[in-house]
């Protein structure tokens, strides 16, 4: 069977602000229905890579095609959305008004008044549709990007921390809904300090770090790997090879290895070993240890 | 693009009717009317300044100017947005040098054909000056476009000569002058009403070059 075409694509992209290398050499695809995940510290690149993605900054190297477009030109922005961090909405505007105003860009008549009631419903915005933008929660903000974002029927949304400062029902919500327009064949790129809220909704995570990514994989396999946390009496003044020093006590990647053998080596260092347990890895240990493995390097 | 710079038309209607730019357009309006005597004046005055006033209310503000951003993630064009923004503003300054000109035709203080001449000169002069502040508050945000609000209120009525004649002969009194003949300014404005070919130039040539310029910083600034 074919690889699905992809909506977004991008090569080798790099951009440099003075000293600052923001995005070097960065490559990533979406194929539609598709959920990726970017994650990374402060600072990563993550920001500077949607808006290369969406077209708002030039790259220096490298290419980027959106739906065959390239970034930017009228084609492409009728196909992608993005949901800036921090969007900035005309404030004398109410939230019905601000998605009015976006959606005559995409159509006219009938059907730009059911474009901002789809808008309304998929930013569950309709108790706050009279208020004014400028007066708006940082939340409702972040909902009122997303809804403005995904305006149109576009294919691809690029989501700058879209999840940040909502509330959890809020948060559950958008994920659902992030979700549904996936399973619609909607390509989403979503940026997120939300580790958790990433694990839920992304089939694919890329780990961003000084402009690089330095992990990626679908996220069932990152995940895949087992961890062994070990209960010790008295935290070691230096953990065997391989383990890290946890509140508790320690705990390791088991990969290949059997329990069995990381208890051994334990007892080999002369650590009172209480209890352990295996569990899988979070996607919050994945991206500590990649990011860990980026610094050592 | 009609379709996109019309919808520009939302921002410029809501902020008459929401923020103070109503207000200062009304007392603007009322000032005038009961001091300028010269019914051309009275139209180049309120026109040119309701124009800066409108622009500045529309587009200049910091959170307009980041808004943009946004906007042309959507599909419109720059040309599209600063089209909008321009006739969103020439249309208010418009409807305030009607209001001016009607409220001086009721009042029966000058002949009702001088009024039409002074209303076309001054509905022009706001389309030069609104294209004008565009560029102006896209280039400084609103502290330009209150230097040209100064500057079309206290400067720009007079020509170039007594501008020279004040400064002397000098560089400043050189680049003054220069300024006075490239701006929209109310001594030159003040012929459109007469039927002055050079005055209708100049004006459809800010109207036309400045909603180009407006466009081309947009574009530039958008994707940097």
């Amino acid at each position: 069977m074919d690889a699905p075409l992809s909506l977004l694509e991008a090569r080798d992209v790099t951009r440099r602000f003075g000293a600052l290398q923001a995005v070097a050499g960065v490559s990533l695809h979406l194929v539609p229905g598709e959920i990726v995940g970017l994650v990374g510290k402060n600072g990563a690149g993550k920001t500077t890579l949607l808006r290369l993605l969406a077209g708002t900054l030039r790259p220096d190297g490298g290419s980027i095609a959106v739906a065959g477009h390239p970034p930017g030109t009228s084609p492409a922005r009728r196909v992608l959305g993005f949901a800036p961090d921090g969007a900035v909405f005309p404030p004398t505007l109410t939230v019905r008004e601000v998605l009015d105003y976006y959606s005559r860009l995409h159509a006219a008549g009938p059907e730009r008044r059911a474009l901002v009631a789809a808008a309304l419903e998929l930013g569950a915005l309709d108790e706050v549709a009279g208020r004014r933008a400028g007066s708006l929660s940082r939340g409702y903000v972040q909902r009122l990007a997303f809804a403005q974002a995904a305006l149109g029927g576009r294919r691809i949304l690029l989501l700058d921390e879209t999840l940040a400062d909502l509330d959890p029902v809020a948060r559950r919500r958008l994920c659902d809904r992030l979700l549904a327009l996936a399973a619609t064949g909607v390509a989403v790129l979503l940026s997120s300090h939300d580790l958790a809220a990433v694990e839920r909704v992304a089939a694919r995570v890329l780990i961003l770090a000084r402009g690089r990514v330095v992990r990626e994989g679908a996220t069932a396999v990152l995940l895949r790997d087992r961890v062994l946390e070990i209960v010790l009496d008295a935290p070691p003044r230096v953990p065997p090879p391989g383990f890290r020093v946890t509140a508790f006590g320690l705990e390791t990647d088991l990969g290949d290895r059997t329990v069995e053998a990381a208890l051994a080596l334990c007892r080999a260092h002369r650590l009172a070993v209480r209890a352990s347990q295996v569990r899988l890895p979070s996607l919050e240990d994945v991206v500590l240890d990649a990011l860990d493995d980026a610094a050592a390097r | 693009m009609l379709r996109c710079a019309l919808a520009e038309w939302q921002l410029g209607r809501t902020r008459l009717v929401r923020s103070r730019l109503g207000l200062w357009l009304l007392l603007l309006v009322g000032g005038f009317v009961l001091v300028v005597r010269h019914p051309v004046i009275l139209a180049l005055d309120t026109g040119m300044l309701a124009a800066v006033l409108a622009v500045a209310f529309t587009a200049g503000a910091d959170n307009d100017r980041a808004a943009l951003a946004l906007t042309l993630t959507h599909p419109t064009t720059p040309l599209a947005v600063a089209l909008g923004r321009w006739l969103a503003a020439s249309v208010i300054a418009g409807l305030c040098v009607g209001v001016a000109c009607a409220t001086r035709a009721g009042s029966g203080g000058a002949e009702v054909a001088a009024l039409w001449r002074a209303a076309a000169g001054g509905l022009v002069a706001a389309a030069a000056t609104a294209a004008c502040a565009l560029v102006a508050v896209w280039a400084g945000g609103n502290a330009l476009a209150g230097v040209l609000f100064l500057y079309v209120f206290v400067i720009s009525h007079f020509g170039p000569p007594a501008i020279e004649a004040v400064l002397g002969d000098g560089v400043m009194g050189w680049i003054a002058g220069a300024v006075v003949r490239v701006l929209p300014g109310v001594w030159r404005y003040a012929k459109l009403a007469g039927g002055d070919p050079g005055a209708w130039v100049h004006a459809v040539a800010w109207a036309a070059g400045g909603v180009s310029a407006a466009a081309l910083m947009l574009a530039r600034w958008m994707r940097r």
